[in-house]
């Protein structure tokens, strides 16, 4: 818009003036437009010439009407009757003054609903638009309540959806898994999580007449694929033919597997292809299916792609590939799996017959395992079966208990925060229900009840909380954007799909409604009740009662919240300290991992043995490689081995565990490890095939035996051989860095064949830089040999301690949030208090007290309630420390470091939040305070 | 009453009864509104044409008010009246009556000083 000239004739200012018109709705200019335009001219001709500023706000006031105009609109097309109907309230209060006292006061054609409602309809929308106002009143108050609750309903969603993907969502894609159990084979010795094997599985759905046939079988299984000219490793699920079908998911294209599949091993060399691997590895091409692509250096015919959002019965792994189980053979080459009932290692899972209770379940499966027992003595003599509803299964009942405490540790944390964050918003409320007493007793006493003014109070943090919650989302959100990215540097496709989904908007929703209740109702009920002379006058509150107990008592149990959320932070995170500076029986540092199967690549033995050899020397030869050796299992990655052992002349108690873990190794690698030899040798290369039986036990295992006495030489009878103790290691960590010390064996690979090993390089330098001489010198060997976990053993020590770490940096962080919000409420309860009492202080002042005195008196009186609030946290946290016990590695529960430290520090941190107060308090200007109100 | 009323829904505002006031004389325009409004206030209220215009579709929206038929002058000159519904006449004998007593209420108390604006 240009400038306006001096004289304008009035057409042209009609045009600008007729143009802004426009912004009003049709129906305003059909009747007002004429109108409005023909009055402004008059106005403009009387005042004569037009200043620029006129020019100006008479066209402002054209635009801001034209909103107020749409607005009105808008309000009045929202609450439609309520216009007309305060109106004919307020008029008809005249007319029954002067007419019939019984006059209802309502047209028969108003309405069908009954005033009350109309009248709550009206209530709601004035207190509705008075709540915006008084949010928009004060921006920074809004902003800063809003951003602590937004916090606090943020994490509390985001660790909501976390728990709800891992505990209470169905298995996606899975027809109605309530029907599912899952079975496992129960032992001796508290062990009631065994896997099956392949005959026993068969028995079940054969013969079980509970389940109908519908039980699958299936188990991770690494498979070497080759398509479009790339090789990879990948960890593929290896399942029974009815796995779709027991699962009621059939794939998204193509067919599951045949019941044919089920029969005849090694027939069938077809796979399924997961949906989003299919997405990824074959760009979503649907012409897939029918294709040949090689697997394990053979043809497969790829006949289905399974549905989108599909994984089976663990919803955190999405596999990329099922193969049938009739072809373990061809996927787990030199192993004979198919007809061994002693080799248990498949997870079973069954759907429960129309009508059958988990119950009778049970009872058919005791009546089976009897029949068992009859048939093969051997196998089941001490074993039974044990049925786990896929609602109490989780990820796998092993973890289950200690990932249902993680998480509800967690969910108490984060509820703690938000209710740190919600006193922290009620104080806020106090102190300005406090600013508005005069408000409140002025409406009071024109006749307003109690009632609605509570109800107003109480809009306007429900409104305020609904905003924080809405914020709270966009945060949650974004971490869970942030979780979902996170890849682990592990071989499994970890995929733990957290989602806002409506679970977790209800979630929410709830708890902002539910917090915005918890925090506007004391302050609501405080401000309805102001003691009306002194509050009218604009007199602060002097007396001790009342509203301010409740603000020390806020500021006791926020503290008392941030002592227990910090004390249980501090010890789980000593916990994670001890954990990892424990001796793990190697050194971690410097050392260089790779996974290497030659079985998947057709070799047969001698040939993979060759290749072991040349693998070795190559690698030996490079330069900055210090030692080189091979193992079938890396340590510390929550995967184990066991099998039985009898010592002669030892006599094992009733349900003494007898069956170790153990691992195949190569003659180079305790050197490899820097694992040293506390007695006798390491393997050597006579070692081999047809050298006499020899392993090397740890020191727990020989002080378990032997104790006091000379180990080498001893005999032990495992795996069906007599196997001649030749060396004594350290006992070290083998399966999780929180382990108790438990027996180790280690058996030369050479008379324990293993296909698959994982080489061990010790290096000089940083063992990164050989990732790429290390896959060069495989492919020198052979070009097709896939390489598969290449990485350092500090990087695979992390993933094992990533769920504690991450624990303990999540309870770390909420910690130090709730100490800084508790901070926050203490500085703004003190500041408030300072604030209020300036007349007070200032009389002290004038009455000849020093700054310092000043200073010391409101300190005090902060550190009172903060001394209060941190013995009872401490005491509660006393309390909740010995529940949390289980998932402290290694810490007493009254560890005196963290029982001293955090309150030391909550202490020192409130210091600060009182002192600044104090200071602002000693500076008061008697003179000024005294004149004030 | 009038108590009772002010819970149920702010008073008008000053100008919206003013408005309601000045037509209770009789059908008026737009721009002699504003005059009649400037004579009764010595100017101290003195809506611009937007203002003025949005308060009388808001009034009409709730039906306190109607354009009415009534028009003078040549094609040219032609306005449009506003007259007051029965509606109109009711809520403005009650928010007078709820103003009265609250300005009784606020002048009685303080006896000590006269009062100079009313």
């Amino acid at each position: 818009m240009s400038l306006p000239p001096k004289h304008l004739g009035s057409k042209h200012i009609g045009l600008t003036y007729r143009l802004l018109l426009r912004l009003y709705p049709r129906s305003f200019r059909e009747v007002y437009g004429d109108d409005l335009v023909r009055q402004f001219d008059e106005t403009r001709n009387r005042h004569g010439d037009s200043p620029f500023g006129n020019w100006f706000r008479a066209r402002w006031s054209l635009v801001r009407n034209a909103v107020g105009v749409r607005f009105d609109l808008a309000s009045s097309a929202l609450f439609r009757t309520e216009g007309k109907l305060w109106a004919r309230v307020a008029a008809d209060a005249v007319t029954r003054q002067s007419r019939s006292p019984h006059h209802t006061g309502m047209d028969e054609n108003m309405s069908t609903l009954p005033s009350g409602f109309h009248t709550f309809l009206g209530n709601l929308r004035h207190d509705f638009s008075f709540a915006v106002r008084m949010l928009l009143k004060n921006p920074m108050f809004t902003a800063a309540a809003v951003l602590t609750l937004a916090l606090g309903i943020g994490l509390n969603a985001a660790v909501f959806s976390a728990v709800n993907a891992m505990l209470f969502r169905p298995l996606p894609e899975v027809r109605n898994d309530k029907e599912l159990v899952h079975l496992y084979r129960s032992w001796p010795g508290d062990m009631l999580w065994g896997s099956n094997s392949i005959p026993h599985y068969q028995d079940i759905r054969d013969r079980v007449e509970a389940f109908d046939g519908q039980v699958a079988a299936w188990n991770f299984v690494p498979m070497s694929l080759s398509a479009d000219g790339l090789s990879e490793r990948v960890m593929g699920n290896m399942v029974s033919a009815n796995y779709f079908d027991v699962l009621g998911a059939p794939p998204a294209l193509g067919r599951g597997f045949l019941p044919e599949e089920a029969v005849d091993p090694g027939a069938h060399r077809v796979v399924v292809l997961g949906h989003s691997f299919w997405q990824t590895r074959f760009g979503a091409d649907p012409s897939v299916v029918g294709r040949t692509v090689t697997l394990n250096g053979q043809a497969w015919t790829v006949v289905g792609v399974a549905r989108e959002g599909f994984k089976g019965t663990m919803p955190i792994i999405d596999p990329p590939m099922f193969a049938p189980l009739m072809m373990q053979h061809e996927l787990i080459p030199g192993f004979d799996l198919i007809e061994a009932r002693g080799n248990n290692w498949m997870n079973v899972f069954a759907r429960r017959a129309e009508g059958v209770s988990v119950e009778q379940c049970r009872q058919q499966l005791d009546a089976h395992i009897l029949q068992l027992r009859e048939e093969f003595p051997d196998h089941y003599e001490e074993s039974g079966i044990y049925l786990v509803p896929q609602a109490e299964a989780g990820i796998h009942p092993a973890v289950r208990s200690a990932q249902v405490g993680m998480s509800a540790l967690t969910m108490v944390v984060v509820a703690f925060l938000l209710m740190i964050a919600c006193i922290n918003v009620a104080n806020l409320f106090l102190a300005r229900a406090g600013e508005r007493r005069k408000e409140m007793a002025i409406r009071l006493s024109l006749g307003a009840k109690r009632g609605r003014i509570i109800t107003q109070l109480l809009t306007e943090s429900l409104l305020f909380s609904v905003i924080a919650g809405g914020a709270g989302l966009l945060l949650a959100y974004w971490a869970i954007g942030i979780a979902n990215s996170l890849t682990l540097p592990i071989d499994i496709p970890m995929d733990f799909d957290l989602t806002l989904d409506r679970a977790v908007l209800l979630f929410a929703l709830a708890l902002s409604v539910l917090t915005g209740v918890l925090f506007g109702l004391a302050p609501a009920l405080q401000a309805s009740k102001p003691e009306m002379v002194s509050a009218l006058k604009g007199e602060a509150s002097l007396e001790p009662g009342g509203r301010n107990r409740l603000v020390r008592t806020l500021v006791v149990a926020q503290t008392a919240l941030s002592i227990v959320l910090l004390i249980s932070a501090g010890l789980f995170l000593r916990g994670l300290q001890t954990a990892t500076s424990v001796d793990k029986g190697f050194d971690e540092n410097n050392l260089l991992l790779a996974s290497i199967d030659p079985g998947l690549q057709g070799y047969d033995r001698e040939r993979a043995e060759v290749f072991y050899r040349e693998l070795e020397s190559g690698l030996s030869s490079l330069p900055g490689v210090q030692s080189v050796g091979f193992a079938r299992q890396v340590p510390l990655t929550l995967s184990s081995s066991d099998r039985g052992v009898r010592i002669p002349g030892y006599e094992p108690g009733t349900n003494e565990n007898m069956s170790i873990r153990y691992n195949m190794v190569t003659p180079g690698y305790f050197e490899a490890m820097g694992t040293p030899l506390l007695a006798g040798r390491p393997f050597l290369d006579m070692d081999d095939r047809d050298g006499a039986r020899v392993l090397i036990v740890n020191q727990q295992f020989a002080n378990r035996f032997w104790p006091g006495e000379d180990v080498l030489g001893r005999s032990v009878r495992s795996n069906g051989q007599d196997w001649e103790v030749v060396g004594v290691v350290p006992t070290g960590k083998y399966f999780s860095l929180g382990e108790e010390p438990s027996d180790f064996m280690y058996f030369p690979q050479a008379q324990d064949w293993s296909f698959s090993m994982t080489v061990h390089i010790r290096t000089a330098g940083d063992p990164k830089t050989l990732a790429n001489s290390v896959r060069r010198e495989v492919e020198r060997l052979d070009a097709a040999m896939p390489v598969a976990d290449l990485r350092t053993m500090t990087n695979t020590l992390g993933v094992s301690l990533f769920p504690a770490r991450l624990g303990g940096a999540a309870l770390g962080i909420f910690g130090i949030l709730g100490m800084i919000l508790a901070a926050v409420g203490i500085y703004s309860v003190m500041a408030y208090s300072v604030s209020q009492r300036t007349r007070e202080i200032g009389i002290r002042v004038a009455l000849g007290a020093d700054s310092s005195s000043v200073v010391a008196m409101v300190i005090k009186k902060g550190m009172t309630m903060v001394g209060v609030g941190v013995v009872l946290g401490a005491a509660i946290a006393l309390g909740t420390s010995r529940l949390m016990g289980n998932l402290i590695y290694g810490v007493s529960a009254v560890d005196p470091v963290t029982f001293l430290g955090v309150p030391g520090m909550l202490c020192a941190v409130a210091l600060v939040a009182t002192y600044l107060p104090a200071r602002r308090a000693a500076s008061v200007d008697p003179m000024r305070a005294l004149r004030s109100e | 009453m009038a108590r009772r009323l002010s819970t149920n829904r702010p008073p008008l505002k000053p100008v919206e009864f003013l408005v309601l006031a000045i037509l209770e004389n009789g059908s008026l325009h737009g721009y002699g509104i504003v005059q009649e409004m400037n004579a009764r206030t010595d100017g101290r209220v003195s809506p611009r044409p937007g203002d003025l215009y949005r308060i009388l579709y808001r009034l009409d929206q709730w039906g306190l008010l109607v354009p009415d038929d009534r028009r003078t002058g040549d094609d040219e000159e032609r306005r449009s009246y506003y007259r007051l519904t029965d509606l109109g006449q009711k809520v403005l004998l009650s928010e007078a009556t709820f103003l009265a007593k609250m300005a009784a209420d606020t002048l009685s108390k303080r006896t000590d000083r006269p009062a100079e604006v009313v």
